[in-house]
């Protein structure tokens, strides 16, 4: 054959290689535009499949095998989940209690503002700092007063459920107090009554109140386009490694064994860095349920606290401020504080409960980061915030907790890779 | 052709493919595999890589970690020392097997490997191989036996070669 048209053959093959190249490209990024909800499962299951896979391999181990040990968890995960968001729906407040809760927040906010701030019916002068600050935090706090005060239509329902106390009965007195307090509220910025300043059609979403619905119908709602994440649990773990020689078939022959290394040092790093941070979770969690009822929380408010503050303790930073934040809202909506500390009161409660959300992050920056996870999740500050932010303008709540864990494992894996290439001497060191 | 070929080819379709069968006596007869039955050799396969080579590729080159060893499935493959000259250590053939030591330590290639016409090799990822033997003792017993025999073989035929070379030299007449 001769050297022309093998030549020709080259080019041919060239243009066609590139051709197919690029309409892979093009199909892909249409794809994964017009698949867009299903990403976000899809990372979901596959994470969920990296952690429990060397459960998988402990119950082989064992003799049992891998199909039968993938199904019974794949069955006890859907178990576990299915009673814990029944536990969760359970244990939040309904509609009526939402009003009780945000009259009580309501009064205790204003009640505590005015105290810190000098500002009280009755004070002469106002604090230093109110005269400082007053100007920036009063429309902060008209802001926050608008969202919890109750609507004229909620206070009809209102009534309703909690009966105006006759005299000598001292069922919903306390409540009533402070819901006759709320009303008499004016605005931080002007003249006018703070339940005047809000109009009627406003929050009436929240006012709606929606017939019952069953757990599982609920789940089902939420797991519509979720039910493609246990299908990608149940295959990623049924997976022979046929999934990583198919990926190991592209790779040319010069990167083969150098792929075969990354491939490998990113499972285990990623596994490590995934497993790491359920335990982190956990710990920070047990941290939050021991520490929450020694104060005087009600233990159902402690463990859904304390796994709302873990679960956000996975974006750094901005979820550990979030979880002292949270730590603070429930001294703000009891009444009441039972503490086994003497010390502890109602007034001073908020403060213990702020101290506990610092005292849990140092714990945490201090003993289980650095034991458990060592230093997988050293990203910088500006980096952690924009991909947040980016998270959320992405997928929402999930972008946002799925944020780090995704930066996590792109830098562990190009890092891998650079240091592959190094080592193979296909780049200079 | 027999009428009866198709039903029988599906039925064998249930029992063994052909292809299947044929991999599995090749492998039987690699000399780390020898002594491994035909389910613990099947197991060994699942972990197999398979890697098509044009001629005069490299494998891998002196010096690179050694993550891989390789079984030739067809085909021919060049051990040498790479230099200004590069000096022809071995050439292997159909069902041998190289690059080993790599199940042993995580020391560097010590020689180049390349491939003579095109190749068909077998590649076995350590870890794999790692994770395999700590998952089937038994299998490693065997593997760990073979590879001891093998190196203490080559052993024998380096000691063989430095007498001779002795011997020539004149620095001994043993």
């Amino acid at each position: 054959m001769s050297e022309d048209i093998l030549q020709d053959r080259r080019q041919r093959t060239k243009t066609y290689k590139r051709a197919v190249i690029f309409g892979g490209l093009l199909i892909s990024g249409y794809l994964l535009w017009s698949l867009q909800p299903l990403i976000l499962p899809v990372i979901f299951g596959l994470l969920l499949a990296y952690i429990c896979l060397p459960l998988i391999e402990r119950m082989q181990r064992r003799g049992i095998p891998k199909s039968i040990s993938v199904i019974l968890l794949l069955m006890v995960s859907f178990l576990f989940l299915f009673y814990s968001f029944v536990f969760i729906k359970n244990q939040l407040p309904d509609t009526d209690e939402q009003m009780r809760l945000r009259v009580v927040a309501l009064y205790k906010i204003n009640d505590r503002y005015q105290d810190f701030m000098g500002i009280k019916p009755g004070n002469n002068e106002p604090a230093l700092i109110y005269r400082l600050i007053g100007f920036e935090t009063d429309p902060i706090m008209d802001s926050i007063n608008e969202f919890l005060i109750l609507k004229k239509n909620e206070i009809e329902r209102f009534s309703d459920v909690f009966p105006k106390p006759e005299t000598g009965d001292s069922t919903y007195a306390k409540l009533w107090q402070m819901f006759d307090s709320n009303v008499m509220l004016n605005l931080y910025t002007g003249e006018t009554l703070l339940v005047d300043s809000v109009s009627e059609s406003e929050r009436s979403a929240a006012v709606n109140i929606p017939g019952k619905k069953s757990n599982i119908s609920l789940i089902m709602n939420f797991f519509s386009t979720w039910m493609i994440m246990p299908i990608v649990f149940f295959f990623f773990l049924l997976d022979d490694g046929q999934l990583k020689r198919n990926i190991l078939k592209l790779v040319p022959n010069m990167y083969f064994e150098m792929a075969l290394t990354s491939i490998r040092n990113v499972d285990k790093a990623i596994g490590m860095y995934l497993r790491g941070t359920i335990l982190e979770t956990i710990a920070v969690f047990v941290s939050f349920m021991i520490l929450l009822p020694l104060i005087g929380f009600n233990l159902t408010a402690a463990i859904l606290i304390g796994l709302t503050a873990a679960i956000l303790n996975i974006i750094p930073i901005i979820g550990s401020f979030a979880g002292i934040v949270l730590c603070t809202i429930y001294p703000l909506l009891i009444e009441d504080v039972n503490s086994i500390l003497p010390f502890i009161n109602d007034r001073n409660l908020i403060l213990f409960a702020a101290l506990t959300g610092v005292f849990v992050q140092v714990l945490d920056n201090t003993i289980f980061k650095p034991y458990i996870l060592g230093n997988a999740i050293d990203l910088h500050p500006l980096l952690v915030v924009v991909s947040v932010i980016g998270g959320a303008i992405m997928f929402g709540f999930w972008g946002i907790l799925f944020a780090i864990p995704v930066i996590v494992i792109i830098k562990v894996t190009v890092l891998n890779i650079m240091k592959q290439l190094k080592q193979y001497h296909i780049i200079e060191s | 052709m027999s009428v009866f070929s198709p039903v029988w080819s599906s039925i064998n379709f249930f029992f063994k493919a052909d292809a299947e069968r044929t991999e599995l006596e090749f492998f039987k007869k690699v000399s780390l595999f020898e002594d491994l039955t035909s389910r613990e050799v099947q197991k060994v396969i699942r972990i197999m890589h398979t890697r098509n080579f044009k001629h005069a590729e490299y494998i891998f080159h002196k010096g690179q970690p050694g993550a891989a060893f390789y079984i030739i499935r067809k085909g021919t493959v060049r051990v040498v020392q790479p230099g200004d000259k590069p000096v022809d250590i071995a050439e292997l053939h159909e069902g041998d097997l190289f690059g080993e030591l790599s199940i042993l330590d995580d020391s560097p290639r010590s020689a180049s490997a390349l491939t003579e016409g095109e190749t068909e090799l077998k590649a076995i990822f350590k870890h794999d191989f790692d994770k395999l033997l700590y998952h089937e003792p038994v299998i490693a017993a065997k593997v760990y036996r073979k590879v001891a025999i093998i190196i203490g073989m080559r052993l024998k035929i380096t000691n063989d070669q430095y007498l001779n070379n002795l011997r020539k030299t004149g620095e001994t007449n043993v």
